[in-house]
């Protein structure tokens, strides 16, 4: 409660937010970056390490084209020039998840960069440049939870490749910045690069914030990180753009800092002070020959691209006549723009049945990551629909069918089905509590009607 | 064209394997049996037919030797620079020897120069250190190792800075320090940064010598003969000197082979009897001819067996 007073206190004095986000993108290959080891998430711990991985004596890094080719790839999608011969180099620090002392990294010259995406708003658009894109070692996890005394090391994750996407301070929101990473999900995953599992970790996003008066001088910024959510991201957003504001206001300084997002609480706490500044000793990786790409290779990656999120976005508003939110909805994840062609091809209305996908499906599923719909059983059986409502049961069934029926005038089988839900309470319960077959029962009354 | 894969590593641009024989021949078995492109080294690379089945094309050299004429056309440089107040009369003497050989069958000897050889110890001791430093984080006591053993609780930096402290002997950890230094932020153009475009063009002084029709360069190995454990200098810069004639040609990536003429017969600190080595350079993937001349050599010198028993150590 006092918090929402403060923001709208905030906006009413002419506070500008400005936001750069670091993007670190698990690249999606079989095996890691410069060794063999495979590259893979739920594994038993230090069972994907190979000799490089642990830096044992008299190991050398071999570099994983594929990598570059879908960093590479990834660049252009997001209009980046690619730099035709870029260096490694190692950054020097020593911690326990960091076997070599270094990370294979590239600093002064990455493979792409000057990049933009323009993001949609509401009201408005807005292009966000983006600095770089560069090739890296993932490091290894360090696990302080199992056991009190011990901190306990899993190499699997060491040397998997990583992207890190660095946007300049362009974005000024944290809807802005929801929407922006929305985007560059959408252009990772459609290339093919990146799962984009961000409770898996093989999608990380740390944020720089500051605040300054409108026209005045730019602030401090001090950087988040541990932020596993898109909402989370949000929300820590919100809070470190109060945080800041409220130390300015009581003529303190904002210190430079890295700051982590603690969710259960809601709030940024420091973590360190960003002056005490570690000299990371850069210099070109003598083991590896500098990144050379051709003009040729550069345009055989370009033509191999996909359909990519804002071209696809233009082609269902043209094409199938959905408005411009049901697009947006529908091409932010690979999975469901593919979903909803499928679906065309089976029952030709596409207004309808992004009303469906948007309304019933993603309202009713869980977690919009774990459909186990096919698009035919979408379509015409109403029995998985049933079940499927009956299980989401997220909202209450009036609702449901009230919204609908505001949508459009067409009879179909999911009012019918909800109809029938509503209509035969005792054999939905019967249902709930194991006694599968009774759905039967109630398919046979939808299709009646 | 050695893959450097398995080594321990001290500086990596640096490093190479290197072939340790008893005579020239056994150095070409050696050496087939390694070159060539290994995919766990990135930055190996083929041989091509100069610099490799050296075995078989110094077989067919020796079969076609002529005495007194078998070095007919080839130009050997002498660098002036490396004629230095620090080398020693006995190994000078040594080095108008090995040119004597060498003319007695037929080469022609051409004086040199490599104007950037003044600078090639300090650039070495730039670049080595800092690479090896970078090389030798891995040593942490974390995961192979020593590792301190103490009842004490330690942080994190207590633990790394004892068991490191511990583990790593004097030299390496001076050596640690000065590569430290040279990549730091503040030092870093001044050190590493300078060291990597002088190692450019000591590198470019050896390519012109090359381009102008020298096939091969003769040095001493070292600038004084071999050094007793006893009488061993306490001033590592003093130690570092004895490094000044082996650096340049590291530095450049030469191949390189050095071989014992004779031995001493002056008394060097009450010494006679001690092996003395001259160096033979070549360009870039040559090395097959490189073994030819340096067996050649080998013939003519007919340096005699050491045996241990005359030395005192």
């Amino acid at each position: 409660m006092y918090r929402n007073l403060n923001i709208f206190r905030s906006y009413s004095t002419s506070w500008e937010s400005v936001i750069g986000v670091e993007i670190h993108a698990q690249i999606k290959t079989t095996t890691k970056l410069f060794s063999n080891a495979p590259n893979s998430f739920a594994s038993l711990p230090n069972t994907l390490v190979s000799l490089m991985d642990c830096s044992y004596p008299g190991s050398l890094p071999s570099l994983n084209t594929r990598c570059v080719s879908l960093a590479i790839k990834t660049g252009i999608a997001l209009n980046c020039k690619v730099n035709k011969k870029s260096y490694f180099e190692r950054k020097h620090y020593f911690f326990p998840d960091l076997p070599s002392g270094y990370q294979i990294t590239q600093q002064s010259i990455p493979l792409l960069i000057n990049g933009h995406l323009t993001i949609t708003m509401p009201d408005y658009e807005k292009t966000i440049r983006i600095q770089q894109i560069k090739l890296e070692q993932d490091s290894g996890k360090t696990l302080s939870d199992i056991d009190r005394d011990l901190s306990m090391i899993d190499l699997n994750r060491a040397g998997t490749g990583l992207m890190e996407i660095v946007t300049e301070p362009d974005l000024s929101s944290s809807n802005e910045v929801a929407i922006f990473i929305k985007n560059v999900i959408g252009i990772l995953q459609t290339v093919g690069s990146c799962d984009c599992n961000m409770d898996q970790g093989s999608l990380r996003c740390d944020v720089n914030v500051s605040v300054k008066r409108k026209g005045g001088k730019d602030g401090t910024r001090c950087e988040i990180k541990n932020l596993n959510s898109i909402k989370f991201i949000t929300k820590a957003i919100e809070f470190e753009v109060q945080r800041q504001i409220k130390i300015i206001e009581e003529n303190e300084i904002v210190t430079q800092e890295t700051r982590f997002y603690d969710a259960s609480k809601d709030i940024t706490y420091f973590l360190r002070s960003k002056e005490n500044f570690v000299d990371y000793k850069y210099f070109f990786e003598p083991d590896l020959l500098p990144l050379e790409i051709s003009e040729n290779e550069i345009n055989s990656l370009k033509n191999r691209l996909p359909e990519l999120p804002q071209l696809k976005r233009e082609r269902f508003i043209l094409q199938y006549k959905l408005n411009n939110f049901e697009a947006n909805l529908l091409v932010e994840d690979n999975f469901y723009s593919n979903f909803f062609e499928q679906c065309l091809g089976l029952k030709r209305c596409p207004t309808k049945i992004a009303n469906w996908i948007i309304n019933i499906l993603f309202r009713l599923l869980p977690n919009r990551r774990e459909c186990t719909l096919t698009p035919f059983q979408f379509c015409f059986q109403v029995k998985f629909v049933i079940k499927l409502i009956i299980e989401g049961n997220k909202e209450p069934i009036e609702d449901i069918v009230e919204n609908f029926n505001s949508q459009s005038n067409y009879q179909n089988l999911n009012f019918f089905c909800e109809e029938v839900i509503s209509n035969y309470p005792e054999q939905v319960a019967k249902f709930k509590s194991g006694n599968i077959n009774i759905i039967n029962f109630l398919v046979g009354k939808a299709v009646k009607k | 064209m050695l893959s450097r894969f398995g080594l321990i590593a001290f500086a990596s641009s640096l490093d190479t394997p290197g072939i340790f024989t008893r005579s020239v021949t056994d150095t070409t078995l050696v050496y087939d049996s390694m070159v060539g492109r290994d995919f766990n080294d990135s930055t190996s690379i083929d041989a091509n037919e100069n610099c490799s089945n050296s075995f078989d094309h110094l077989e067919l050299f020796k079969s076609k030797y002529k005495k007194g004429s078998g070095l007919k056309g080839v130009k050997i440089g002498i660098p002036i620079e490396f004629n230095v107040e620090e080398l020693s009369n006995t190994m000078r003497e040594l080095w108008q020897y090995g040119i004597d050989l060498l003319e007695q069958e037929g080469a022609e000897i051409v004086s040199v120069s490599l104007p950037h050889t003044k600078y090639s110890l300090a650039t070495y001791y730039i670049i080595a250190p800092a690479e090896a430093s970078s090389n030798l984080n891995r040593y942490d006591g974390i995961k192979y190792g020593h590792k301190v053993q103490t009842k004490k609780v330690l942080t994190l930096n207590e633990f790394y800075q004892q068991s490191r402290s511990e583990g790593f002997g004097t030299e390496v950890q001076r050596r640690i320090l000065m590569g430290n230094f040279c990549l730091s932020r503040d030092s870093f153009d001044n050190y590493y940064g300078k060291a990597q475009k002088m190692r450019m063009l000591i590198k470019q002084d050896y390519q012109r010598i090359f381009d102008s029709g020298i096939s091969f360069i003769l040095t001493p190995t070292t600038p004084t003969p071999p050094f007793l454990i006893s009488k061993q200098s306490s001033n590592p810069t003093e130690e570092y000197l004895n490094d000044v004639y082996t650096v340049p040609i590291s530095l450049a990536g030469l191949p390189a082979i050095s071989l014992p003429i004779k031995r001493s017969f002056e008394n060097f600190e009450g010494q006679s009897g001690l092996p003395l080595s001259l160096q033979l350079i070549s360009r870039w993937r040559q090395e097959n001819n490189l073994l030819n001349v340096a067996w050649c050599l080998e013939q003519n010198a007919n340096m005699q067996q050491l045996k241990l028993e005359e030395i005192e150590f």
